[in-house]
């Protein structure tokens, strides 16, 4: 009798665990946390980045001002590729809601976006689109302030990453940081207190911190679209929002990814 | 001599003279910079442009946004859109105005800084003819300009490009407006930074984007040093682009192709708010080819006159 009672309370304990995986793989309970990682390239005196740190604690306060969840970010020998590439299925920055990168950024002749870490350019590892997957632990968007992060002729390298990822929001040629403006105070500031969408928001903040056309200054934005089958096709806009609980990926009430927008504009138009 | 060899002799001469042709044709507005191409970091230059001439000394001058107060905002939008205001919030940090409107929204950090953006991204656009793109949106820029405090600014029109548009996989492109865009000088020089632009969506204004400044003349100057100059300080990697900006990539063992050289006044309307002097300096633009990246991008750089 005692071990069909042990018995018993183990197999409540393996199904309380396993539903607790369940809920863990799709999204967790917190829907406001956000992480950046950054690169300063300070021991490279020709390809420094001197604000990048201001840069992604300006993000980090920001969101926090309003109740977000904010990590210290994590900068230098502590932002590696390991964080945002694929290995066991998650990767650091696939458990936050919005993860920014601050890095240097360039595509290369096989069509592959890389995103630099380390100390010294192009003597360090690197990201590389093809190898993220992001959204299957919690991500929703992906923030990257490089140059070149959404490369009009290769945006599409990024297309694996999309695993319950609602969208990546970056540059299609080069981007700059200023000395004094933070863009991503800017960016942070029409998320919450203006509360738009991401496209909105990235929008607003590019075209206010950029302020001259050229085309060192394009920003883009690349977002999924989610449609239920049956009937006449809906398409629902899931690439505008910050936070769902929807996932393609699980195939909740149908939904699955139909498509993925690539949409960009001068700073200013 | 052998067919063979005949045959491969020609076909080496027909190479030859085909990338002569095409090295003539690519170059044919290219001369190498005067004092040797290539810097220390391996970056080699070719001028593909007038150098510009530019006066002794040119004026120094102050900017600044008149400021605006959310009333005033609303009122604002609402006479430039003609649509309903149905909202304004004030980020009084910053001090901007989010004003929004049944069909869209707008930006407005004083009374010479306003972005107004459509809610929706994708309208339909017809090709139009340029000319009528460009009445329309004279049009609109006399109205507006009207309705702004005195400007000391002369606009001039720039150019029309693509502007809104999506992608549904690359190359499958749908261009939802096109963008006419004027640009602003003072006594003669560019202010950067300082621009009209009116994206037009089927023939009507769609979205529009203004910063152009209040300007009070100072009574100082400041000395210009020649263009060649600042060619020969590009060269030697002496540039000051630093004080303006940090780029997030890099340009090693480069080929940079000089299409634009000019002298202006650099203005951020960001930082407009309170006022402030515009940096005289020369802004150099063009394309590079890096052996990293796999087509062509653009660069620029700054140097102080």
């Amino acid at each position: 009798m005692k071990t069909i009672k042990k018995m018993s309370i183990s197999l409540i304990l393996v199904l309380f665990g396993s539903l607790l995986l369940i809920n863990v793989s799709a999204d967790d309970a917190n829907y406001d946390e956000v992480g950046a990682w950054y690169e300063n390239f300070s021991d490279d005196l020709d390809n420094d980045l001197p604000y990048s740190d201001d840069e992604a604690y300006a993000f980090g306060n920001r969101l926090d001002d309003f109740g977000w969840d904010d990590s210290t970010p994590q900068g230098n020998a502590a932002c590696t590729s390991s964080d945002w590439e694929t290995s066991g299925d998650t990767t650091n920055a696939d458990s936050v809601d919005i993860a920014l990168i601050i890095t240097h950024g360039g595509q290369t002749i096989g069509g592959e976006i890389l995103l630099y870490t380390g100390t010294k350019y192009l003597q360090a590892p690197y990201i590389e689109a093809g190898d993220c997957e992001w959204g299957d632990t919690d991500m929703e968007w992906a923030v990257i302030y490089a140059c070149h992060s959404l490369d009009n002729n290769y945006y599409d390298a990024w297309d694996d990453a999309f695993d319950g990822l609602h969208g990546i929001v970056g540059f299609r040629g080069m981007a700059t940081q200023d000395p004094t403006l933070r863009l991503m105070y800017y960016f942070a500031t029409e998320l919450e207190y203006f509360d738009e969408s991401m496209h909105d928001s990235w929008e607003y903040a590019t075209k206010d911190f950029y302020d001259d056309k050229d085309d060192t200054a394009i920003a883009a934005i690349y977002r999924a679209r989610m449609y239920v089958s049956g009937g006449d096709p809906y398409y629902y806009d899931y690439g505008d929002e910050l936070i769902s609980s929807m996932n393609p990926d699980d195939g909740v009430s149908g939904w699955s990814y139909s498509s993925k927008i690539f949409s960009s504009w001068n700073c200013p138009s | 001599m052998k067919k063979q060899n005949v045959i491969i002799l020609t076909a080496l001469l027909v190479i030859i003279c085909a990338g002569i042709l095409v090295y003539h044709q690519d170059t044919q507005d290219i001369f190498p910079i005067p004092m040797g191409a290539t810097s220390n970091q391996n970056i080699t230059y070719y001028l593909n442009c007038e150098l510009p001439n530019v006066p002794q000394s040119v004026p120094s001058i102050e900017v600044y946004d008149t400021p605006i107060t959310g009333p005033q905002a609303f009122s604002l939008i609402e006479s430039l859109t003609g649509e309903i205001v149905t909202d304004v919030m004030t980020d009084d940090l910053t001090k901007r105005h989010r004003v929004r409107t049944e069909y869209g929204g707008a930006t407005v950090q004083g009374y010479n800084n306003v972005l107004y953006l459509k809610k929706d991204k994708t309208p339909e656009n017809q090709e139009i003819d340029p000319e009528i793109l460009r009445a329309t949106a004279d049009e609109f820029v006399e109205k507006v300009l009207k309705i702004l405090p005195s400007l000391q600014l002369e606009l001039r029109f720039s150019e029309i490009y693509d502007g809104r548009y999506t992608e549904y996989g690359i190359g499958n492109r749908t261009i939802h407006t096109k963008t006419v865009r004027y640009e602003a000088y003072y006594k003669g020089i560019r202010i950067r930074g300082a621009s009209f632009t009116v994206d037009l969506a089927n023939g009507k204004v769609y979205e529009f984007e203004y910063h152009l400044p209040q300007i009070i003349e100072l009574d100082e100057s400041v000395t210009i040093t020649s263009p060649e100059l600042a060619l020969e300080k590009l060269v030697n990697e002496d540039v000051d682009s630093d004080e303006f900006f940090t780029k997030l990539s890099v340009s090693d063992d480069s080929t940079r192709y000089i299409n634009s050289f000019e002298l202006v006044y650099y203005y951020h309307h960001l930082k407009a708010v309170e006022g402030y002097t515009p940096i005289v300096t020369y802004m150099i633009k063009g394309n590079e080819v890096t052996p990293v990246y796999n087509q062509v991008y653009s660069f620029i750089e700054y140097i102080l006159p």
